[in-house]
């Protein structure tokens, strides 16, 4: 069963490239984004492990569940609201990123609008559907996906026009004094374990999330080489002034014998599926949040078919995805990005402050009421 | 069920009207620019932009591709790019377009917004092959190989190692350029394309230098062999060396460089070069009683060639071995170590540590 969890730290650690986590660490790379690099890992690392850890002390229990058994009314509903705005916002950006970059590099005489708005009918069927249809489709994307990261990855980290000595002048500025966007930047590749918020209560009480030295190495792994490759590719200095920093990149590799030899358009492909099952999950997770502020509600991860409260929600997160569109330039965009890249660390660490609280008064026993497990299913 | 279908239909259906507005343009109303070239216009300030247009033919035969060239002069070459869209039928794609092509006047004045234009095209593809006309892109782009087989694709078969592999044609692409041109440490190079002297084909036997803004200096064909061997570790090459009045050519399977700097002042660039392959020419009885002291005269004669080069290339202000970046990377330098390396650069010396070995004698003894 934990094998869905790694799916999700796997997607969220590769995303980060639609959500300008290289671009902002690219233009602090002369001033501390290689330490907050350094910093990032470890404080990521420690986050997801004591995340991973506070949730198994729950099981079954998603976090708006966990709010409800142990906080006020009121107090829960505000945080699940804020919780709802983070996770239905990541998905806005990420969408709108990706519809840009298709824009950019496929055609750009098309209709910005109309990417954009079959991505996010796509984005709102899917965020709709029950946690455990989500989970078993992000499986199946995911695998799908895997074959074209490897190699994707591989060819870039093998290039022979790879500049190791342009990596090394960078990764030489690690003794600058670690840069706070950029720290919260790189953290966000280690965000992926934050998806037990809903996702946990699918995981079954006996299960126990094993090989967690998965996510070190993996997040690791992707926040190096999203840093670094882009880098290696372009120079020192050059690789400062791209906006699709990535996407050259993968530009700059050759399939001689392939179908297509700009390895560009496998990329864009690849992340077609990423993004479409991170505003899927985002959504998804948000609108559960949304579900929890009712009184009555119930966690129901199995329900089939939906109620149309998952619709409408979803269809409203459809609808500020184009208002966010409307509204947002490449600047604001940017601006959007980073102060959302600052807030989610916050949140995150708010997340774990309250469960190690709630961890803490289960344990002395003073739980106010026994909270309502949803029963997960014996599969 | 029904109630929830139709709507379901009609929304489908009204995305298909939307697909109406996408610009989407069928593959036979697209003209592909399989090369692009630049340069000077006969009026001073003015760009001219020469397109090789490929036009799809069913036959596919050497000799028998059609491809249209069309040039227009302009103040930019956005300009002279868009008004070339009067000139043709069919709108223009340079999704295709794999070799671009810089007219030798233009690096010579500095080619600095030609390629801020093609940096901000988002579909000239980023593993373009780039090179240096001469004497002009327009020139070289008129011409008509005989073994073409596809529209253009003899230029694109010259680079790369998809088709011939020579030792005298480097290779660049348009990101490595663009790379080149910023980097601290490391300059650009074109291979130079010229016309055959019997006017059907292509020759690229020599290298343009650049520094950050223009030409400095070309090598000879020898020399650009040179370069490619100790820059590139082209393993394709060969290295010929007179012998006791005969000339052995050693073809090399094998090139590995590594590049180190003494702790001196002004460093002292040490480059070891270890290179292994099979004797092509030579005198008879080679192995059995002469191969080492050959490869003690083939290192000498070697790293005294290369030593030559490196002083010559060192002369003209350029760095295309990328040895201020290596000087910065081992000591993970800071802008002001680069400025101090700018300062020495000119007084650097080098020295060539070279290994040859002879693997094999070929078939003969």
């Amino acid at each position: 069963m934990y094998r869905y969890f790694y799916y999700h730290v796997i997607y969220v650690g590769l995303i980060n490239i639609m959500i300008f986590v290289p671009w902002t660490l690219l233009q602090h790379r002369f001033n501390g984004a290689v330490s907050a690099i350094g910093i990032a890992i470890v404080y990521g690392t420690a986050l997801a492990y004591l995340t991973t850890f506070l949730f198994s002390k729950f099981p079954g229990l998603g976090l708006a569940d966990i709010l409800k058994a142990y906080l006020p009314r009121g107090l829960s509903v505000l945080l699940n609201l804020i919780g709802a705005a983070i996770w239905c916002l990541a998905g806005v950006l990420v969408v709108y990123a990706y519809s840009t970059t298709i824009q950019q590099f496929f055609n750009p005489d098309m209709n910005p609008y109309l990417f954009l708005s079959l991505m996010t009918l796509a984005g709102v069927w899917g965020s709709s559907r029950s946690t455990r249809t989500i989970q078993f489709a992000q499986e199946i994307l995911l695998l799908i996906c895997a074959p074209l990261i490897i190699m994707i990855l591989l060819k870039a980290v093998f290039s022979p026009w790879l500049d190791w000595n342009a990596i090394r002048v960078t990764a030489g500025y690690v003794t600058n004094p670690p840069s706070f966007v950029a720290f919260c930047a790189a953290s966000f590749v280690f965000a992926g374990c934050n998806t037990l918020a809903v996702v946990n209560r699918l995981l079954p009480a006996e299960a126990r999330i094993r090989f967690k030295w998965i996510i070190p190495i993996f997040c690791t792994f992707f926040l190096l080489v999203s840093f670094f490759i882009p880098i290696g590719f372009h120079g020192t200095v050059a690789v400062g002034e791209y906006l699709y920093v990535w996407s050259v990149t993968a530009d700059s590799m050759i399939m001689e014998y392939g179908f297509v030899y700009r390895v560009l358009f496998l990329f864009l492909l690849l992340y077609t599926a990423l993004s479409l099952m991170f505003a899927m999950n985002t959504w998804h997770t948000a609108m559960e949040f949304v579900k929890a502020c009712h009184p009555k509600s119930k966690p129901q991860p199995d329900q089939y078919p939906v109620g149309p409260a998952n619709w409408w929600i979803s269809a409203v997160f459809g609808v500020l995805t184009i208002a966010y569109a409307l509204w947002s330039n490449e600047e604001r965009n940017q601006m959007v990005n980073q102060n959302w890249l600052i807030a989610q660390v916050f949140t995150d660490l708010l997340t774990v402050l309250l469960l190690s609280g709630f961890a803490f008064r289960k344990k002395r026993g003073q739980r106010r009421s026994a909270p309502a497990a949803a029963v997960p299913d014996s599969r | 069920m029904r109630r929830r279908t139709v709507p379901l239909f009609v929304l489908a259906v009204l995305l298909l009207a939307l697909s109406g507005g996408c610009g989407f343009k069928d593959i036979d109303k697209r003209f592909f620019v399989v090369a692009l070239g630049i340069d000077n216009g006969v009026r001073p300030n003015m760009y001219k932009v020469t397109l090789r247009l490929a036009v799809p033919s069913s036959k596919i035969e050497s000799g028998k591709t059609i491809t249209e060239v069309e040039s227009f002069e302009a103040p930019t070459v956005a300009e002279a790019v868009r008004h070339l869209k009067a000139l043709v039928d069919k709108e223009l794609d340079f999704g295709h377009c794999r070799v671009i092509l810089f007219g030798k006047s233009l690096i010579e004045a500095g080619m600095d917004e030609p390629l801020s234009w093609i940096a901000r095209r988002r579909d000239v593809s980023s593993v373009a092959y780039v090179g240096m006309a001469e004497p002009n892109a327009f020139d070289v782009l008129k011409l008509h190989p005989l073994s073409e087989r596809y529209p253009g694709n003899a230029l694109m078969l010259t680079f790369g190692s998809e088709g011939t592999e020579s030792s005298y044609t480097l290779t660049e692409y348009l990101f490595d350029l663009i790379r080149r041109r910023t980097e601290t440490g490391k300059d650009g190079y074109l291979p130079i394309v010229r016309k055959d002297i019997d006017g059907n084909s292509y020759r690229v036997d020599k290298v343009a230098l650049l520094d950050k803004r223009k030409l400095r200096l070309s090598l000879t064909p020898e020399e650009t062999q040179l370069f490619n061997i100790s820059a590139k570790n082209f393993d394709k090459s060969a290295i010929a060396i007179p012998y006791e009045g005969t000339r052995i050519v050693l073809a090399l399977s094998q090139v590995r460089t590594r590049v180190s700097f003494s702790g001196t002042d002004v460093p002292e660039v040490v480059i070891r070069i270890r290179a292994s392959g099979f004797v092509e020419q030579g005198p008879p009885q080679l192995l059995t009683t002469k191969a080492e002291s050959i490869e003690k005269h083939m290192e000498s004669e070697f790293s005294s060639q290369l030593e030559d080069l490196l002083y010559k290339i060192r002369d003209s202000g350029v760095d295309p071995y990328g040895f201020g970046l290596r000087y910065m990377a081992k000591i993970f330098g800071k802008p002001k170590d680069w400025e101090k390396w700018k300062a020495d650069y000119p007084r650097v010396t080098f020295r060539v540590v070279s290994d040859i070995r002879i693997d094999k004698a070929g078939i003969v003894k």
